[in-house]
């Protein structure tokens, strides 16, 4: 804005400076030139009378608004092709950082996907290796507990056995068709028997 | 030492408790018939007698009607009282007296003829019995027979 005032006056003080220029007093001439002006002198007053000077100043002021009106549209001329360039210029000028800036946001998204990828991906190992480590973990504790179970049943397995035919069949298993079994055992069995009663008794 | 048989035991009388009772019977049956004696009475009164007291009588051949028999027998089942030999026999269930018989029979054929038994149950066991001497116990129960046979039992599971 000041730039823009700062020419206008420029422009004004030139205009003035032409105008003085114009009209600026004569310097002197020689003898007859003296003499002549003397003549010119004696009858300025009865040429340039106040008719003839006002007649001068009214196409003064109408060049002086000629000039002004040709400088101002001038002005508006350059006014408008300075702006035009001004705004192609501020459009270039943007759009360039613009450019910069989104290339730079660029680069940055993607340094920022590249690290997220190396960490997504450094994570998805240690969860790989933690994986691993339980599943062998697991493997062995199932298999530990898996030893354990058969070790425990084939250890009890006669009295697991046994419950389960008495809870199946427990109360409709004859005696009758159990004797050849009780004597079977106690044949087996009568000399321990015998000993042990005489011993007893 | 094993004493010597006394009385022949009839096999319906499988427990001690069987013989205490008959030996009840048989005191009492003793005391109405010396009372009758005693009182002259024609015919003497004989009171109803058990079945086990009758089979007792007739294995031993003693006729109660005759006082001294009844007085000896009397006191031959005191003395066999003294000299019986019980075993405690756990069974799964309830046993049948026919069962209770049969293995008693064995025993008193086998083993001792002044055997008596106790009968106790355990159903745990399933099937089979335990038999408990006075110095051991002799475990015949299937739980048993499964432990003895645990390989075979481990090659059938497949384990």
């Amino acid at each position: 804005m000041v730039i823009w005032l700062a020419v206008i006056i420029g422009i004004l003080l030139v205009i003035v400076a032409g105008a003085w220029f114009i009209f600026r007093p004569k310097k002197k001439a020689t003898i007859t030139d003296k003499l002549l002006s003397n003549v010119a002198e004696h009858d300025v007053e009865h040429i340039f009378d106040d008719e003839f000077r006002e007649e001068l100043r009214n196409r003064g002021r109408l060049h002086f608004e000629k000039i002004i009106g040709e400088n101002a549209m001038f002005l508006q001329q350059d006014l408008r092709l300075t702006t035009s360039q001004l705004n192609d210029y501020m459009k270039d000028e943007i759009k360039k950082v613009l450019q910069e800036e989104f290339a730079k946001y660029e680069e940055s998204i993607s340094t920022a996907k590249d690290l997220a990828m190396d960490t997504i991906q450094k994570t998805q190992d240690v969860i790989e290796q933690q994986r691993l480590v339980l599943e062998k973990q697991m493997t062995d504790e199932v298999s530990v507990e898996k030893t354990r179970v058969i070790e425990h049943f084939e250890k009890n397995m006669a009295d697991i056995v046994n419950h389960y035919i008495l809870a199946a069949i427990g109360n409709e298993i004859d005696l009758t068709d159990q004797l050849d079994y009780i004597f079977q055992y106690l044949e087996e069995n009568k000399a321990a028997i015998i000993e042990d009663i005489r011993s007893g008794t | 030492m094993e004493r010597k048989a006394l009385l022949k035991l009839p096999v319906i009388l499988t427990t001690k408790q069987d013989v205490t009772h008959v030996h009840r019977e048989l005191q009492n049956f003793c005391d109405l018939v010396v009372q009758s004696f005693a009182r002259h009475e024609k015919p003497i009164k004989y009171p109803p007698i058990s079945d086990s007291l009758r089979a007792l009588a007739v294995d031993n051949q003693i006729n109660l009607h005759e006082e001294k028999a009844c007085k000896t027998l009397l006191g031959d089942i005191e003395e066999l009282k003294n000299s019986l030999i019980i075993m405690h026999i756990s069974f799964p269930n309830d046993p049948p007296p026919d069962i209770l018989q049969k293995i008693v029979t064995w025993l008193r054929k086998e083993i001792s003829p002044n055997i008596v038994i106790q009968v106790g149950l355990q159903p745990s066991i399933a099937a089979g019995i335990i038999l408990r001497t006075p110095n051991r116990q002799y475990d015949f129960s299937l739980r048993q027979h499964l432990y003895k046979n645990r390989d075979k039992l481990i090659g059938v599971f497949g384990t």
